[in-house]
């Protein structure tokens, strides 16, 4: 004998699975790395802020994944939301964009009229008021447009698009620069040319104790 | 009976249905380079509260002069073929692609600037896709305030199709832009920014040349990139 | 009066409605789950998120002085980056370091400690190399074991230690070239453009690597073969594209390669090899044959890798922090990592026994061909314009062609020097043509008496040849 399935049971089966497949499939898209481990705490003002104290920041974030307008990664050298859509703001993944990362290294104050350093953790979701242009017109208090043939260490390098920091410089004239160079790169640390580039300008982050 | 209470409440009244605009708005009767605002459409006479801002193209020669000038002086390629200046409430700005068509650039200006940077205050650019979307509003609020030192903030809005008009509600008052050209609209704010997360969230609605309402829409835009 | 009871149809499709809206609000539940996760606050506390120790972390930077002057005092300088003390109030790492150097390439090493020199803004660990040793003919060569004292993690470098130390060579008599201040605009026209491209995702369209992030990457890099043949990695299109002189059009090499900025080498009648400089397994060497067909894969041992080059003996790639040449394959085997860590050389070689060494400090570049002897030939360029990166240094005619980047703030262009025996033999100056990013160091190439340019603006790539040897 062949039995029926009673309709009201299809019809809850069949709403489950298309709502399950519709969550399936936004879970694919949004990782919800913010949502899940990021939080908002206030930053830790410091006194004394060194160059070798911001490299120290920013090695922490190598091998994390990067986020359009995000602020947050976690340390573990895996990028935990890979292949996120990149005309998306809020996909709510892991890592820093290029400005936002440079604000955090840089340890910057969300107030623009503040030089003043602050210790932000590596779950603080921010990305902070400036972007790559920003940073290339020396916008902001902490913030300085600086010629490009003295930049040193933990100086950046920045156009209309991008900016990276310069982690060192190398024996044939290019620079290390660690950067989140992009969704398919996340952070990490790369020799590049933008020294040269007529497309990059200066940066220098004011204020350094060493 | 004193002869002066009839009249007194009169005034009053008067006073109140004035003060109220019917809704608590009141447009402002300066932009932010002190000029008197346009006259608003009169397809959008229905918009109460509404203000319109200065807009003119430039071309050629235009660029030569200040501001636009000083604006374009480091983009690749010189100077571009055509340029929107448009002056509102509290900002100023002025868009145009670059001779290349593949970027979007924008100077933002102010009464003031956080930090002295020449003649405009703030900057944008963006990847100008086919068909005149951009990827990102490219918010700005670094470095541009008031006069009375309120931060401003500049995005761009895409009007909605066949929109001539687009207006950005304020707090007191409607700001409409003119979104007749192939750019999309810089439009600036001193209002829904929050410094915390570095945004800003605007409230626009797109008018067509009838006067008719095509769009209404909340951007929420980021400061990223 | 009681209220009248559905017909039953009506009664069946009330259960039907009300099982679908039950089935819906489920699958809505569980997608708020998913997509909030612990946040939704219904699940309880925040997990804690996975983060590896910070006390791992040590790196090293140190820029070699790889060509000193006689009688030059020579300082190496290090900068040294891991986690301050937990608990400690500072901002700086517990750090430490020992420089063991020597004369020339062979005898005991002598430990040189590193003292902090708290005036300098970078390179603050520093250790004078002894007179006796930085006055050697034969130069010296040295290593460094760098260290986080509390923590107690510590890094080589050069990762190969006394194996594969780092190496200095006197220059004895350097021919001095002053180029002068650099003239912007007045740039040569190239002879030919045996390869050019549109943007596009066409089969003959280089791919360019689009969206929000950061400026255009078109392809990373080219070769060009003894014949002309051009052969430019189009890896955003996951391909090499193929330009023969006289073909009619591009040939296509699809490649297994992940699409992010990488270096080519190889083409011809060999296989071609493709460095990885990007993603989760990088940095990853690949080898191809001419159809494309994947060969083997070289994990890479450093945490950055910047060139990739054919060497006489196989491929080679410069790696950081060691900042040396790291070989890949051996005798058509790969390398494991501790292989390749000691058979790493300070200089890339350019035959079987001449190496060319480079290194732009301050306002000059200093360049030698280094031979079995040591320097062989050398030359001081000194350009009154900011010098960038030298992009080419290969041995030419009776001495060596350099391409380097001159710019100011808001300029940058080529210079190509040819140096001769007796200093400068010519000298002109190419057009940045940098709209896409390339690999870094890959714009240029030279085979045989042509000099070629792998160029971009924003319609499309190209490559432009320069002959050298202009006949009159």
């Amino acid at each position: 004998m062949i039995r029926r399935i009673p309709a009201p049971v299809a019809a809850f089966a069949a709403a489950l699975a298309l709502s399950l497949a519709c969550a399936g499939a936004a879970w694919a898209y949004h990782t919800n790395f913010t949502g899940a481990y990021c939080n908002y705490a206030a930053p830790d003002y410091t006194n004394y802020f060194t160059r070798d104290g911001s490299m120290t920041v920013a090695l922490r974030a190598r091998w994390e994944g990067y986020q359009w307008g995000g602020g947050c990664w976690n340390d573990d050298d895996v990028d935990q939301s890979p292949g996120d859509p990149v005309e998306r703001s809020d996909t709510r993944g892991e890592g820093p964009d290029c400005s936002g990362f440079t604000f955090k290294v840089w340890r910057e104050d969300l107030d623009t009229s503040n030089q003043g350093a602050w210790q932000w953790g590596m779950l603080r979701n921010v990305h902070g008021p400036y972007s790559a242009a920003s940073f290339l017109g020396g916008a902001g208090a902490p913030n300085d447009t600086y010629p490009k043939s003295a930049l040193i260490r933990m100086d950046a390098l920045a156009s209309t698009d991008h900016v990276g920091m310069i982690y060192a410089r190398n024996a044939d004239g290019s620079d290390q620069i660690i950067e989140a160079k992009g969704e398919a790169y996340g952070v990490n640390i790369w020799t590049r040319t933008y020294r040269g580039s007529s497309a990059f300008g200066g940066v220098r982050r004011v204020g350094w104790d060493a | 009976m004193t002869a002066w209470r009839p009249a007194a409440a009169a005034t009053l009244l008067l006073a109140a249905a004035a003060g109220c605009g019917g809704s608590g708005l009141h447009a402002p009767d300066r932009l932010s380079d002190g000029s008197t605002p346009p006259p608003v459409p009169a397809v959008l006479e229905g918009v109460h509260g509404a203000v319109m801002t200065g807009t003119r193209v430039l071309r050629g020669q235009d660029f030569e002069a200040e501001p636009a000038v000083d604006c374009i002086k480091d983009v690749p390629g010189g100077a571009p073929p055509a340029g929107v200046e448009a002056v509102a409430v509290d900002g100023h700005t002025l868009t145009f692609a670059t001779a290349d068509r593949q970027r979007l650039v924008a100077c933002d200006g102010a009464a003031r600037a956080r930090e002295p940077a020449g003649r405009w205050c703030g900057t944008a650019s963006t990847k100008w896709l086919n068909g005149g979307r951009i990827e990102d509003p490219r918010l700005d609020l670094a470095n541009c305030l008031t006069a009375g030192r309120a931060t401003v903030a500049y995005a761009w809005v895409v009007p909605a199709a066949r929109a001539r008009w687009l207006v950005v509600d304020h707090d007191h008052y409607r700001e409409v832009y003119d979104a007749g050209s192939p750019f999309p609209v810089r439009v600036s704010t001193t209002e829904g920014i929050d410094d915390a997360t570095s945004s800003a969230t605007l409230h626009v609605r797109s008018y067509d040349a009838s006067g008719k309402e095509v769009g209404d829409e909340t951007v929420n835009a980021q400061v990223a990139g | 009066m009681k209220t009248p009871r559905p017909s039953p149809p009506a009664r069946r499709r009330l259960r039907f409605a009300a099982a679908g809206a039950a089935g819906a609000v489920a699958g809505l539940a569980a997608a708020a789950v998913l997509l909030l996760g612990p946040a939704s606050g219904a699940i309880g506390d925040l997990p804690s998120p996975p983060a590896l120790d910070p006390a791992r972390i040590i790196d090293a930077t140190h820029v070699p002085p790889v060509l000193t002057l006689p009688g030059e005092p020579v300082t190496l300088r290090y900068d040294i980056y891991c986690q301050p003390p937990a608990g400690s109030a500072g901002d700086e790492c517990d750090a430490a370091g020992t420089v063991y150097v020597r004369a020339g390439d062979a005898g005991a090493f002598r430990p040189l400690p590193l003292a902090l020199d708290r005036r300098a803004a970078e390179g603050r660990w520093a250790g004078r190399v002894p007179a006796d040793i930085a006055r050697s003919r034969d130069g010296f060569s040295y290593y460094a074991v760098l260290r986080n004292r509390a923590a107690g993690t510590e890094m080589t470098l050069p990762a190969g230690g006394a194996a594969a130390p780092q190496r200095a060579y006197a220059m004895s008599a350097p021919v001095a070239v002053e180029l002068g201040a650099h003239s912007f605009g007045r740039t040569r026209a190239a002879t030919a453009r045996p390869f050019s491209a549109l943007w596009g995702n066409g089969p003959s369209d280089a791919g360019l690597e689009g969206g929000r992030e950061a400026e255009p990457v078109g392809p990373g890099s080219f070769v060009v073969a003894a014949d002309g043949t051009v052969t430019v990695l189009d890896q955003v299109h996951h391909r090499a594209l193929v330009e023969a002189p006289g073909a009619r059009s591009l040939r296509d090499v699809p490649l297994d390669i992940n699409g992010t900025l990488a270096d080519l080498a190889g083409g011809g009648d060999g296989p071609l090899w493709v460095l990885e400089t990007a993603g989760a397994d990088a940095p990853l060497l690949k080898e191809f044959a001419r159809d494309g067909a994947a060969q083997d894969e070289v994990p890479l041992g450093e945490r950055t890798a910047a060139q990739l080059r054919l060497g006489p003996a196989g491929p080679v790639v410069k790696e950081y922090p060691s900042e040396e040449w790291v070989p890949a394959v051996e005798d058509g085997a790969p390398l494991g990592l501790r292989a390749q860590r000691r058979a790493a050389e300070p200089l890339r070689a350019v035959s079987a026994t001449r190496q060319v060494a480079v290194v732009r400090t301050g306002d000059e570049v200093r360049v030698g061909v280094v031979g079995p002897a040591g320097v062989e030939r050398a030359w001081r360029v000194h350009s009154a314009t900011p010098m960038a990166e030298v992009q080419l240094a290969e041995p030419y005619a009776d001495g060596v062609l350099l391409v380097i980047r001159t710019y100011t703030d808001v300029r940058g262009e080529f210079e190509v020097v040819r140096l001769g025996a007796r200093g400068l033999v010519s000298s002109f100056a190419l057009p940045a043509e940098d709209w896409a990013e390339t690999m870094p160091l890959s714009r240029f190439r030279l085979s045989g008496s042509s000099l070629y340019q792998l160029g971009s603006n924003p319609s499309g790539v190209h490559v432009d040849r320069f002959d050298l040897e202009v006949r009159s």
